[in-house]
């Protein structure tokens, strides 16, 4: 029989000695993994969960595999997760994810980081300078090339045709103040139809319309060097305009509206005017997912006095764990090469990042002349446009802004006091990253 | 003498190969149990010392940066942030209402569930469907019910002439939310645990006070709310754990807002390692995590406990 009186601190401490030998061991993080040496004909790429451009490469990957004799496979993440997936495998060293949808919010940490593989010398002279000046700037970080981009965009002016034909308005509103007034005379709550959709819930998109109106009024939310300018004149205006419309107007849905909302009531016909991303174009004009089809046009966004929107890019890049560097290299310089992109513009009404890709478009009959007009106010709003600023902190910055604005819009907290905790807690991210 | 020696020496062969029986037997219970330990020690054990180990430390995460012992200081830098502060004092409260709500709730159905009434065991199955559905599939469904333009609940409370609130648009309704779908998802556990409590109770003892003249009241609350206190205590101390990790609900329906109204610790926690990219302060907010639990738990357990002679 076995008597373990006083006796049962021995496995207790075989195993505590060997946690501790494993922890005096292997226990010292280390970030990022080694590029792999070896190059297996199989990658696999990270792409957005139900983003219409991830499944366009998905149906194209077939076309990479018979050029290149590499089988791709595709990986879908909720756009919400994409960050810490990608992170997470980053940091682990794995390399499951050869190539990474990269947004351009976090780019510049994961550059900073050594977790992008610099792909400078993937792209040659000449495609190098057939993409937009600005467009290849998204992915750049350090002077080095990160990211080649696939989609460059922001949010434009979608607005009911047929509404403000009926309510005597001859032309979609260029400025604030007639944004607010169109909104307000088409707000008709006995017919369930809103003027627009004002988005204030705390997560990963909203804070692109605050930060398109705080440059439309002429700031911006960092300076040249990524400093954090979000106390200002410019932001606070931004954040009292949204409030007039939502809840002094009312001619916004009630609540905290997000992208889900807002493309939803627009599609079935229960809103007026929405700023939105070109990708609605294409679900907007297709009678099986829209009731608004036939019934609406893009239009520059408004401004103040600016008529422009913060650009945003959505490229790829190559981890830098991954084991497959050369057939991932290859699979980036494939997708956006001037005739893959040109096919995803003409397939989904958006803007390109490539000159050729442009001209081609421009030139293509066979698209018809609604939708050459529609890429051309896609083309002509990020042409006229900045992107946000490529600092190291900007995941901070996005939850900051998010959490300002929905602190406003559910009036938890004044613009001012909202505006000033939001400058803070950007300040402290951009000191702790400049360590 | 010789007897004597002989028993003398009986008694000591007989002493050292009891001994050495002892410990054979010792070793081999602990190899035996080694593997387990070992797994146990792998899987808990390590990381929760390896977090410690991070805690103290500081590291940024590109590949060949220097690792930095700093001691306490994640710990004094999280403690003095106000976002972890709110986080933690809505996590408290979170946990009180809830753990009150549920045992109130649960006791109520699990009372009406033990009387002898028709349906009976059809009700029980029904009360624990819950059990089964995902908490994310379960929050995702209530934040279509809950959603403004769309939900059954204001579609049912403009149907009765009620004002329709914006759920998600104000923070303590966006708080009820969260309590009410994580009310869903727990109280039939908590009915299902009292009810095998209530079973337990001899129904005597109830008939016998009832015949001594003692109300309904007196006999839930001197009879069956004391006998079922170990059920309670084990109700207590999973939901006290379960409350604290609640995560889905709070991703699902609100993200933590508006306004971080409803940002809780493991909200943040997510938030300080995946979205600022802090491991360090991310373990150091979990060792405290840990830390607050198990006194809550601890001060559960010493409250509940049996006083006098063991049961």
């Amino acid at each position: 029989m076995l008597n373990w009186t006083g006796r049962r601190r021995v496995p207790l401490l075989l195993a505590s000695a060997l946690s501790a030998a494993l922890v005096l061991t292997g226990c010292s993080p280390s970030g990022g993994g080694a590029a792999g040496q070896s190059d297996t004909k199989s990658i696999t790429v990270g792409i957005e969960a139900g983003s219409p451009q991830g499944e366009f490469f998905q149906k194209a990957g077939p076309e990479f595999t018979k050029a290149t004799g590499i089988k791709v496979k595709f990986l879908a993440v909720p756009h919400d997760n994409m960050h810490q997936k990608f992170l997470t495998d980053a940091v682990s060293g794995t390399g499951a994810y050869d190539v990474l949808t990269v947004d351009e919010g976090w780019m510049p940490e994961f550059a900073s980081k050594g977790y992008l593989t610099k792909l400078d010398d993937a792209l040659g002279a000449t495609d190098k300078s057939d993409f937009e000046a600005s467009a290849l700037q998204t992915g750049t970080f350090g002077g080095h090339l990160y990211s080649v981009p696939y989609l460059v965009h922001n949010l434009v002016l979608y607005y009911r045709t047929d509404l403000l034909k009926k309510a005597g308005i001859d032309a979609p509103p260029t400025t604030w103040e007639q944004y607010a007034a169109v909104a307000k005379k088409l707000t008709d709550s006995k017919s369930g139809v809103y003027g627009t959709v004002i988005e204030g819930k705390q997560d990963a998109e909203t804070y692109t319309h605050l930060m398109s109106m705080v440059q439309q009024a002429g700031g911006d939310v960092a300076d040249e060097s990524g400093k954090p300018t979000f106390d200002t004149a410019a932001v606070k205006s931004s954040l009292q305009f949204m409030q007039q419309v939502q809840l002094t107007d009312k001619s916004s849905p009630a609540g905290l509206n997000d992208l889900t909302t807002e493309q939803g009531e627009f599609l079935a016909g229960h809103v007026a005017m929405i700023m939105m991303w070109p990708y609605l174009y294409s679900m907007a004009k297709d009678p099986a997912q829209s009731k608004v089809a036939g019934k609406f046009a893009v239009a520059m966004p408004p401004g103040n006095p600016h008529q422009v929107s913060t650009n945003f890019a959505w490229s790829f890049g190559v981890n830098a764990s991954s084991k497959n560097q050369t057939s991932a290299e290859k699979f980036v310089t494939w997708a956006t090469s001037s005739d893959m992109l040109q096919k995803l513009s003409k397939a989904q009404n958006l803007p390109t990042p490539r000159k050729s890709a442009a001209a081609a478009i421009a030139n293509d009959t066979s698209i018809v002349q609604a939708d050459r007009d529609a890429l051309a106010v896609f083309t002509k709003s990020v042409s006229a446009s900045s992107t946000i600023p490529l600092v190291t902190a900007f995941p901070q910055y996005q939850t900051a802004m998010a959490v300002a604005l929905s602190s406003v819009m559910s009036q938890s907290s004044s613009v001012d006091a909202a505006v000033a905790k939001a400058q803070q807690t950007m300040q402290s991210a951009y000191e702790s990253s400049s360590k | 003498m010789t007897v004597i020696t002989g028993r003398r020496v009986g008694t000591v062969r007989s002493a050292r190969r009891s001994s050495g029986a002892a410990r054979r037997g010792r070793l081999t219970g602990t190899l035996l149990t080694a593997p387990a330990i070992a797994a146990l020690a792998v899987t808990i054990l390590f990381p929760l010392l390896w977090t410690v180990w991070l805690s103290l430390e500081s590291f940024g995460l590109g590949a060949g940066t220097p690792v930095e012992f700093v001691g306490l200081h994640n710990y004094a830098r999280i403690l003095t942030s106000s976002s972890f502060l709110t986080a933690l004092l809505q996590t408290l409260g979170y946990v009180c209402v809830t753990l009150i709500v549920e045992l109130v709730a649960g006791l109520a159905i699990a009372q009406v569930l033990r009387q002898a009434t028709r349906g009976r065991k059809a009700l029980r199955l029904v009360i624990a469907i819950p059990l089964m559905i995902a908490p994310v599939v379960a929050s995702m469904a209530f934040r279509f019910l809950f959603s403004n333009g769309y939900g059954l609940v204001n579609g049912g409370l403009a149907l009765l002439g009620l004002p329709t609130p914006s759920w998600f648009g104000e923070p303590w309704l966006a708080r009820t939310t969260i309590l009410i779908t994580n009310l869903w998802l727990a109280v039939p556990f908590v009915v299902l645990v009292l009810l095998a409590g209530i079973a337990g109770i001899p129904d005597e003892l109830e008939e016998a006070a009832r015949i001594d003249g003692a109300s309904a009241w007196h006999v839930f609350f001197r009879i069956t709310l004391p006998l079922l206190k170990p059920s309670i205590l084990i109700v207590l101390v999973i939901r006290l754990a379960d409350a604290f990790r609640v995560f889905d609900s709070i991703y699902v329906l609100t993200g933590g807002g508006p306004a971080n109204s409803t940002e809780v610790m493991s909200s943040y926690l997510f938030r300080t390692m995946f979205e600022n990219s802090d491991f360090s302060g991310g373990a150091a907010v979990t060792v405290l995590f840990v830390l607050i639990v198990g006194i809550i738990a601890g001060g559960i357990f010493f409250a509940l406990r049996e006083r006098g002679a063991q049961a």
